[in-house]
This record gives structure tokens, C-alpha cells and sequence, in this order.
């Protein structure tokens, strides 16, 4: 097992390896050129010049390449061009925005949809059944930022509970940041919560089809007892795995909600820094998502043998 | 057995009425979806004006309309683009297995690494907007997991008819594996193609929002519900129609999706006729 | 030319126990450095005009008033200009302002080796030099410049990199940037990357006699601090606006006109600004190199109701460079062109034009100018042009005004607010810069007289005859002055907009029901 593992682990340095190159040409391939957005009033092209030369961007492509690739090695990403700021600071501190979002809007998630699929599948073919079914689906379908406009226009501009904009960290304010977590979050468990609910239940139907259900009913254990030991735990795994892919692919796709929020998230900062022609912090944020969800699909695929009992690698 | 049926019908209608409403949408809508009446700006739902009128009094009914036939149009061409390529790719990769399929995973991986959202973004940002280039960005942004797809189901076709078939005809395993491949494919791409389907819309949608869609003045539903939030407050109906619709689309897909894959899935079957 | 936006992080809200001394204001962007006219844009320039000052600048009807300097001489001539410095100015660090200071300022701006962004309109690239900055006395500063320039003392005023008169701390020995040591009624405090930028008062600020009078007047700080929040989202900034979250907010848009014009407790201030919003079309080459077709495209607009739609009848049509709330703007400047639909389809049935598709290029970031465009083009398509949208990200929009690779262009200029410096901007020959709208040698002559022509009669009929000239030409098509949408909320006292569109935190103060502060 352990074999499998490491090799695993290995595997996903070339990907990433090659998911940095392919961005960073990319990101050169786009149209616009930074100096003139630093320096683009004054129209002189000896300033354009000096600005380009000050980024480094008058080299050719591979020793820029090798030059980004020589630091990042050390840790140093670079010097955002639109804020001076360096680009590990910058691209942590926004991570860890998006991530307690993502994290607390899954775990919620998680905790409802868990029982609540296994419920459903306990009374598969009742009304019940259908309701939670039929409520989960609409759930997932609800576009996250459509949720998202409806909080604000309900609880922000009718009712005025709660801020629409900004946001404030745990360990500044704790009452304070809940305040303006609240809706981004609920936006977000929202469609998380019917995707696993979805998946729970219909995982939770197919064991209890499955013949060991019967013969651990046949050996007298109460519905409950089933319920618990044996169905729970089985369906729970490929739920786990499916709440893996959801936050690796929240962790960078949630541009949209804390766009709207105004959340200081490192999806939001992917999308202006493209649009800033920031190029150090392009190739700093997407290869730290990147790696977020090579390493949460690695984590996740790591532990569903401990997970699932009946896979093994 | 009432749930697939259930979703199905649903999911059925839902999906139909929307193509039905894109269709008719190509041809005539109560206004043209561009023609601005300054005398009538952000009026709300009136009898003139079914779902009201925004900031430049264009009706926006027919901006609705008008959006589900560009919506349906987008999603439905990136998904064939992206399970034709992406299938051809994971077809190869499978079946000739050995270095071919460890680079093509690699290389798959690292597209995956991406979210989808900024492979698109970077996509669009070097190609232009335009609805083409959407398409284009979108099927690429999802080949990878076609193709993912496609190679597993080879692989685990290879597995159970290679020993058959290698002791037993030899020079045509070929053509065998070619025949037993495909229909045995035909379940698990399908299921991924109203999955896909789902995931593409909405992925339009939230780029639209970002200001990345189809290029105005044409909207999609994601772009009317962006130009909708300065007047969240004055306006609200902009906001409230553009959500119904697409939460409605996704909702029929997702259904018929599900009762798709509850038909074609060996193991629901299995379960439906034991009674349970 | 327009400002341009850079990467912002939402804002954090500041602590409990800071919010009742302190007055916050949005900000839509971050600042990009604290070097005065070298790291810069024009929300940074926002920022440190409240820090540091010039020798001269604008008042409220945009003429060139005294500021550092109590007076100005210019020799009959026009070559050599004498400040007198004012004897009450004190530096952040307690130093007072002697022609010293003056001078090392210039020297450092007109040094290569600074960056100086605007240093090319004064070392001869584009004319006019400066020969020498000298200290005559330790409170005189004498210019000596290569030729008469009417627009001299606009250029030492101009907001877009104001030279600014600096202590000499403000450099390390090896001529490093440290921070921003002025002369201004505000000192920064603390800079919070993405998050806010602090100003406090500057205690040994002059006092303020009479009144405030544009950049210039009394500018004695009133209040004790203010936080620059710093809010990239436009719906955002309303919001916090709305909730309280702000006292002041400038850059509002025309769509939160409704929600803070009904709010009980903030004051809304509308006002033209020097910026305008302009219709490119690329002369040199077809389909728009056809005279005919430029002019029927401006008669196939509807200024009117264009400007009152998207400025929410804050700006009227403007068909002029110079800005309608520059005291330049005289009355030859309202002349402008009829909308006329009909007289638009005969010029476009005389000219060329065989129905080819038309690319109007226009971007997100600027809502008046995607507006304009969304607009233009049904107004266009009316009389039979086949006009496309292409809705780009502003950097390639930049690219390609820079470039000249256009049809139409929806695009917005920055204020200027002497009408030389406003041709300047798009008269010149395209062989020589392909960003020059409006290559004709005639109006190029004349524009080089008015900038040595010192009778302001003389000038005023030159304009004027610029002013035709366009309109006959149609090179561009002016639009209207953009408008200015800000607003304070009842905690606070003595804000006001101005034409520069540049926040004036001096004489604002917290109102006396919150229990601090006050006049």
C-alpha cells in the first residue's frame, strides 16, 4: 500500500510541473502589456521601457521561466506587479479566505446531508423519500450566485440583518466575522448540501440492497443497528470522496461568490490578477490551487481504503 | 418503479419545455431582445412587459427567451465537442495502454489541475470573447474528464474480453474489442454527458457573470443576472426571472440525468427487481 | 486618458474601538505606491493629494491659483517665472519650506535616474524645457524656461503627477524611496496593502484663513483621521455607503443614484467632471477614413438622451475638448452636431460605405463607457451601419487605442483643464504615434500658436477656430463630460465635490451629534 501511495505522491510533481509551464506561457500569450498599465498615462516609450526591464519581462521566455521556477523552489514567488506586495504573502493570506469558506460551508454540509440521505434511503419509496429527493436536486441546481444575489437582496437591502460586503478574519473579530461569513457560506452549503445529500442517498439505496443487509436483518439486528454499522459507513465513503472533489474544486471555482461578497479570496484574486496582466501572481495562485486540489484528490484517494473497507489497493 | 419515472417525466418536461421555449426563442420573441425604449427603463412586470424591462428598456421576457436558446446552443455543441475529442483521446490512451496512456494521464491530470474556470478565463483572455471561442474553451476545459472517463471504461473492457478474446480469435481481438468497446461505453458516457451538460451551464453561467459570455449585446442567462446586481435593490425582477430560468433548466437536466443513470445502471436495476 | 484599476482585495472593517474618532472613506482601488508621480494612478493620486502639495494649482473655477507660493511673477517675455514662497509652511517632520526644499524637489523630478513620470513634458522632448530651477533668496524660486508657454503654470498644477515639493527625508542617502515627507494637511499614518490606507492630521499645518477655493484656500485639516477603505466593487462601495460601513464615498455610479438619493442620511453631490466620454474612429484607414461616413455617424447620435440616460442627467452633451465646467468653455464651444436622422442616412447613401460589419470596441471595466457603446450601437444601427460590439478587457483595449488598430472605440479621456493640453492629447501626426486621433498639419500649427500666444483673447478665438475645424473634420466625436457622483453621509460635516474629481478631506470634519471633533 504504502508503494501505491508514494507512488502516487511522485506522479503528481511532473503534473504540476507541467500545469506551471503550460500556465506560464499562457499567461504570456495574453494580449496586454503590463508596463503600459503601470505607466500607460504618460505615453513615452523610454518609461514603458524602464518599467518592462524593472519586471524582468525583456528576457526571453525560458530564462524567465527557469528564473520563476529557480525561486519558487525557494519559496519566492515573485513581487506582485500591481501591489508590491511579495506573492506568497499575498496568494496564503487570500487562500486561507477561500479555504475557511469552503471548509465551513462543506463541513455543514456534510453534517446535514449525511444523516439526511441516509434517512431518505431508509424510506425509499415514500413520500419522504421523494420530498428529500426531489429537494436535494433542486438544490444542486440552484446556481451558487443566484443564491447568493437572493441572500443579499433578502437579508442585506430588504431586511438590513446582515453586511453584503466585506469581511473580517476569526481572529480579528470572531462575532464580527461570523456576521459577514454567514451568507457567502450559506450561498455555498446550499448547492454542496444537495450534491452529497444526493450522493448519500443514492449510495445508501444500493447497499441496502445488497445481499449482507439481508442476512444482518435475517440475524435479528434492529433497522437502527443495520442502519449504523453497516450501511452508514459503507456510503459514507464515497460521499467523503465526492466532498474531496467539491472543495478541491471550490477552492478555486468560488471566484464568482466571493466575487459578489467582495470576500478577500484567492478565487477573486485569480480573476483580477488575469485581468491585471499580474503575471507572478497568476502563476502563484493557480499553482497553489492547483496543488490544493492535486493534494486534496491525493488525500482523498489515499484514505478511502480506511474509508471503505471492501477497496483494496 | 415510481422514482425513475418520476424523474423522468419531470426531468423530461423540463428539458423539453426548455428546448421548445429555445427553439421558438430563434425564431420570434414579443420584442427584440436588443431594442432599448428609453421611456420605459426598469419598469416592473407589467401586461406589456410580462417579466418587466432593465436599466435600458429592453423587455425582459424576451432577454430571457432569447438567453435559453444561446444557453442550450452553447452547452449542448461544447458537450460533443468535448466527449468527441475527449473520448478519441481516452479511447487510445486505454487501449494501447503502456507509455502512451502514462503520458496522456499525466498530461490529462495537469489540465485537471486547473479549475475550470480560469483554463477558460486564460482561453478567452488570448482568444477574444466571442460565442465560438466559449465553446472552444469550455469542450477543452472538459476533455480531460471525458477522456478520463472513456480510458476507464476501455480499461476495464480490456480486462474482461481481452482474456476472452486473445485465446480465442487472435488476429481479430482488434475488431472484437473495437465491437465490445463502444456499446459497453455507451451507458457510462451517457450518464456523463447529462452530468457534463449540468456542469457546462452553469460554468457559462458563472463566466457570463464574470463579464467572460457571449459578448453583449446578446445575453446569456449568467450575464442578465450580472447586469441585474447594481439594481438589486430598484429592480429586483432582473434578478428573479434570469434564476428561475436557469435553475430550472439545471433542475431538468439533473433529473433526467439521474433517471438516465438509474435506467443504465446494472446495480438499480438489480435492486428494482428484487422489490426494494 | 482613463484611470486604470489594479488588483484590490475586499476591505477589512476596522476595529470597534476605532470607528467613533475615525472618518472612513471607499476607495476604489488600492494605491500603488506613496512616490508622488512616479508609482502612480489616478486613485493614488486621490490619496496623496491630502499629503503633498504643489507651488501652484486650481481653484474652484479651475484657474491657477497660488498655494505654496503667495505669488507669481513672469517676466514680460515669458521665459522666466518668480515664486514667491509662503513663509508658514511646515513639513510633516517640522521643518519649514525654504526655496531649499523647492529646488532639491525639481532636481530630484527632472533627474532621469527618478522616473519622474511626467518629466517629459519639461525636458524638451515634446518642446518645452525648463533650463533652470534656482534659489534666489531663501524664499524666492526663479524658472527659466526655453520658450513663452501659456500652459506652464497648468502643467506645474496638473493632478495627473502633480510636482510636488518634497523634504529631502522623504529619500535615503543612496536616493532610495522612503515615504512621502509634504507639506499637506494630512500625514500617512499607516499603508495596510489591500486593506486601507491612514491618514492623520498634521498638526503644524498653516492656518486656514477664508475659505476653501477648489485644491487651494483653507486647507486646514479639521478632522483627526481618516481611514481610506479600500472597496474595488462598485456595488460594494454603495453598500457600505449604505449601511454605514463609510462616511464618504467619490466614484459612486449613475445606477446607486436612486438607492442614495433616497437615503435619509447622506448627502449627494452631482457634478460634471473634466474627464470626457468620446466615440473614437479610426481615420486612417477604411471604412472611417470616408468623411462622410464620420459625420454621419455623428449626426445619427442622440447626445441628449445618451448623456442623460448614462450619466443619469448629471452631465449634458458636450461636443468640445474643452470641458463644460472649465471657465475656457465659452460659448462657440456649445456649438455641436444636430441629431438628424435623416441628414445621417443621406451622408452615409453619399458615402462609401457598402454595408461591411463595423467593430465598436468597448470594455466592462468603465460602465459609462460600455454604456455609451451599448447605446451608440442601436442608435447606429438605426440609420443602416452594421456596427458589431467587441467587448474587451481593458488592458487589450489600451493595446489597441495605443496602437491605433480600431474601427470605433468607446474610450474616456482624463481631464485636462487647460484646453491645450486637451488637443495635445489627440492632435498629432499618426506616423509619429499611432494614438493620435486627429492628424491634420493646419490644426497642428494652430494648436502650436496658442501655447505661445499669451493674450487670452487671441487664444480664446483660436480654440474656438480648433473647436470648428473638429466639427467639420469629425475626427472623433466628443460625447459629454462624465459626471461625478459622491456622497457624504450626517456623520460627518464640510464635505464637497469638486470638478477634479479629487476628494478634499480638509475641512471635513466629524458633526458635533457624534460627540468629537467638529468646527
Amino acid at each position: 500500500m504504502w508503494q501505491y501511495a508514494i507512488k502516487r505522491i511522485l506522479l503528481t510533481i511532473p503534473t504540476l510541473f507541467i500545469a506551471s509551464g503550460l500556465v506560464f506561457i499562457c499567461v504570456r500569450l495574453l494580449p496586454g502589456d503590463p508596463a503600459l498599465l503601470i505607466a500607460g498615462d504618460v505615453q513615452d516609450e523610454a518609461a514603458l521601457d524602464a518599467v518592462r526591464q524593472s519586471l524582468g519581462l525583456d528576457q526571453p521566455i525560458i530564462v524567465q521561466y527557469g528564473l520563476w521556477l529557480k525561486n519558487m523552489l525557494s519559496l519566492n514567488l515573485g513581487i506582485s506587479i500591481s501591489s508590491g506586495t511579495p506573492v506568497v504573502d499575498l496568494i496564503v493570506s487570500r487562500f486561507s479566505v477561500t479555504a475557511q469558506l469552503v471548509l465551513i460551508a462543506s463541513a455543514i454540509a456534510l453534517v446535514v446531508a449525511a444523516p439526511l440521505g441516509l434517512f431518505a434511503a431508509s424510506r425509499h419509496n415514500t413520500r419522504t423519500d421523494s420530498v428529500i429527493m426531489i429537494t436535494s436536486i433542486l438544490m444542486l441546481s440552484i446556481p451558487s450566485f443566484w443564491i447568493a444575489l437572493l441572500l443579499i437582496l433578502v437579508f442585506g437591502v430588504e431586511l438590513k440583518w446582515l453586511p453584503t460586503v466585506g469581511y473580517v478574519s476569526a481572529d480579528e473579530n470572531l462575532l464580527q466575522a461570523v456576521r459577514f461569513m454567514i451568507m457567502p457560506v450559506l450561498a455555498l452549503t446550499f448547492v454542496v448540501l444537495g450534491q452529497l445529500t444526493r450522493m448519500m442517498r443514492s449510495t445508501s439505496i444500493d447497499i441496502l440492497g445488497k445481499d449482507y443487509i439481508t442476512h444482518a436483518r435475517a440475524k435479528g439486528l434492529s433497522e437502527a443497528a443495520v442502519l449504523r454499522h453497516h450501511v452508514f459507513k459503507n456510503a459514507f465513503a464515497p460521499t467523503m470522496t465526492l466532498m474531496g472533489m467539491i472543495v478541491g474544486s471550490l477552492l478555486g471555482g468560488a471566484a464568482v461568490v466571493e466575487t459578489i461578497f467582495t470576500l478577500p479570496g484567492i478565487g477573486r484574486l485569480m480573476v483580477d490578477s488575469i485581468y491585471a496582466r499580474d503575471y507572478p501572481v497568476i502563476q502563484g495562485s493557480v499553482l497553489l490551487v492547483g496543488t490544493a486540489y492535486v493534494f486534496v484528490n491525493l488525500v482523498v484517494d489515499l484514505l478511502y481504503p480506511f474509508l471503505d473497507p471492501r477497496v483494496k489497493l | 418503479m415510481m422514482r425513475p419515472r418520476f424523474n423522468l417525466y419531470l426531468g423530461a418536461s423540463l428539458v423539453g419545455v426548455w428546448v421548445l421555449v429555445a427553439l421558438i426563442g430563434l425564431a420570434v420573441t414579443p420584442y427584440d431582445p436588443l431594442d432599448m425604449n428609453f421611456d420605459t427603463r426598469l419598469s416592473p412586470p407589467t401586461f406589456h412587459y410580462w417579466m418587466g424591462t432593465d436599466q435600458y428598456g429592453r423587455d425582459l421576457f424576451s432577454r430571457v427567451l432569447s438567453a435559453s436558446s444561446i444557453s442550450l446552443i452553447i452547452s449542448l455543441v461544447t458537450v460533443l465537442i468535448a466527449m468527441s475529442v475527449g473520448c478519441v483521446i481516452g479511447a487510445i490512451a486505454g487501449y494501447l495502454g503502456g507509455i502512451v496512456d502514462r503520458v496522456v494521464v499525466v498530461c490529462l491530470d495537469a489540465i485537471m489541475a486547473f479549475p475550470p474556470l480560469l483554463l477558460v478565463l486564460i482561453f478567452l483572455s488570448v482568444a477574444g470573447p466571442s460565442a465560438s471561442a466559449i465553446i472552444w474553451a469550455l469542450g477543452a476545459a472538459f476533455v480531460p474528464t471525458a477522456a478520463r472517463v472513456m480510458r476507464s471504461t476501455v480499461l476495464s473492457i480490456r480486462e474482461t474480453e481481452y482474456i476472452e478474446a486473445c485465446c480465442v480469435v487472435g488476429s481479430h481481438d482488434t475488431w472484437i474489442l473495437w465491437r465490445h468497446v463502444l456499446p459497453n461505453c455507451v451507458s457510462p458516457l451517457t450518464v456523463l454527458a447529462t452530468s457534463m451538460f449540468a456542469t457546462v451551464l452553469l460554468l457559462e453561467s458563472a463566466l457570463s457573470f464574470l463579464g467572460l459570455g457571449v459578448p453583449p449585446p446578446r445575453a446569456t442567462w449568467g450575464a442578465l443576472l450580472a447586469d441585474s446586481r447594481p439594481f438589486l435593490g430598484q429592480a429586483p425582477w432582473l434578478s428573479i426571472f434570469p434564476g428561475i430560468a436557469i435553475s430550472l433548466a439545471l433542475l431538468g437536466v439533473n433529473m433526467l440525468g439521474d433517471a438516465l443513470r438509474d435506467y443504465l445502471d446494472p446495480q438499480q436495476r438489480q435492486a428494482s427487481r428484487e422489490g426494494l | 486618458m482613463a484611470a486604470i484599476g489594479v488588483v484590490g482585495c475586499g476591505q477589512k472593517v476596522p476595529r470597534s474601538s476605532d470607528v467613533k474618532s475615525e472618518i472612513r472613506i471607499a476607495l476604489q482601488s488600492d494605491i500603488r505606491g506613496t512616490n508622488p508621480g512616479v508609482n502612480r494612478d489616478v486613485f493614488t493620486d486621490d490619496v496623496l493629494l491630502q499629503i503633498v502639495e504643489t507651488l501652484v494649482t486650481y481653484a474652484d473655477d479651475l484657474s491657477v491659483v497660488p498655494l505654496l507660493a503667495e505669488r507669481v511673477e513672469r517676466s514680460q517675455d515669458g521665459t522666466r517665472y518668480i515664486f514667491h514662497l509662503r513663509r508658514d509652511v511646515v513639513f510633516h517632520n517640522g521643518a519649514p519650506m525654504t526655496s531649499r526644499e523647492v529646488v532639491w524637489s525639481w532636481e530630484r523630478m527632472l533627474d532621469p535616474a527618478t522616473n519622474w513620470v511626467c518629466r517629459v513634458w519639461f525636458d524638451g522632448s515634446q518642446g518645452l524645457k525648463i533650463e533652470s530651477v534656482t534659489a534666489t533668496d531663501l524664499y524666492t524660486v526663479e524658472f527659466v524656461i526655453n520658450r513663452p508657454s501659456v500652459a506652464f503654470l497648468d502643467l506645474l498644477s496638473n493632478l495627473q503627477c502633480s510636482p510636488v515639493i518634497l523634504h529631502p527625508d522623504s529619500v535615503a542617502s543612496n536616493g532610495d524611496w522612503i515615504a512621502p515627507v509634504g507639506t499637506g494637511p494630512f500625514k500617512l499614518d499607516e499603508w495596510m496593502r489591500g486593506e486601507y490606507v491612514l491618514l492623520i492630521r498634521h498638526d503644524a499645518y498653516r492656518i486656514g484663513i477664508g475659505e476653501r477655493n477648489g485644491l487651494a484656500g483653507n486647507k486646514e485639516p479639521a478632522g483627526e483621521v481618516f481611514r481610506g477603505v479600500i472597496i474595488p466593487d462598485p456595488s460594494a462601495a454603495k453598500a457600505a455607503l449604505l449601511s454605514g460601513q463609510v462616511d464618504i464615498a467619490t466614484r459612486l455610479q449613475v445606477s446607486d443614484l436612486v438607492d442614495i438619493e433616497a437615503a435619509t442620511n447622506l448627502t449627494v453631490f452631482k457634478r460634471e467632471s473634466l474627464d470626457w466620454n468620446v466615440l473614437l474612429m479610426q481615420s486612417a484607414r477604411p471604412p472611417f477614413d470616408d468623411r462622410l461616413l464620420r459625420q454621419a455617424v455623428a449626426h445619427a447620435i442622440d447626445f441628449s438622451i445618451l448623456a442623460e440616460v448614462v450619466s443619469g442627467d448629471v452631465s449634458q452633451p458636450n461636443a468640445s475638448i474643452v470641458a463644460r465646467s472649465s471657465s475656457e468653455h465659452i460659448s462657440c464651444h456649445q456649438d455641436r452636431y444636430v441629431h438628424d436622422i435623416e441628414k445621417a442616412k443621406d451622408l452615409l447613401s453619399r458615402s462609401g460605405y457598402e454595408g461591411e460589419p463595423i467593430k465598436l470596441i468597448t470594455n466592462k471595466r468603465f460602465a459609462n463607457m460600455f454604456d455609451n457603446a451599448l447605446i451608440i450601437q442601436r442608435m447606429l444601427i438605426e440609420i443602416g451601419l452594421n456596427v458589431e460590439l467587441e467587448v474587451l478587457e481593458w488592458t487589450t483595449q489600451i493595446d489597441q487605442y495605443y496602437s491605433g488598430d480600431f474601427d470605433l472605440m468607446s474610450f474616456g479621456y482624463t481631464g485636462r483643464t487647460e484646453p491645450s493640453l486637451g488637443y495635445k492629447a489627440i492632435l498629432g501626426p499618426k506616423s509619429e504615434n499611432a494614438f493620435y486621433q486627429w492628424d491634420s498639419a493646419e490644426a497642428m500649427a494652430l494648436l502650436n500658436q496658442t501655447e505661445t500666444e499669451l493674450d487670452p483673447g487671441n487664444r480664446r478665438s483660436m480654440f474656438c477656430r480648433l473647436h470648428a475645424m473638429m466639427l467639420d473634420e469629425a475626427p472623433l466625436i466628443n460625447l459629454y463630460n462624465n459626471y461625478i457622483i459622491e456622497a457624504a453621509s450626517d456623520r460627518v460635516i464640510g464635505y464637497d465635490a469638486h470638478a477634479t474629481q479629487k476628494p478634499r478631506l480638509w475641512g471635513v470634519s466629524l458633526s458635533t451629534a457624534e460627540g468629537e471633533g467638529g468646527e
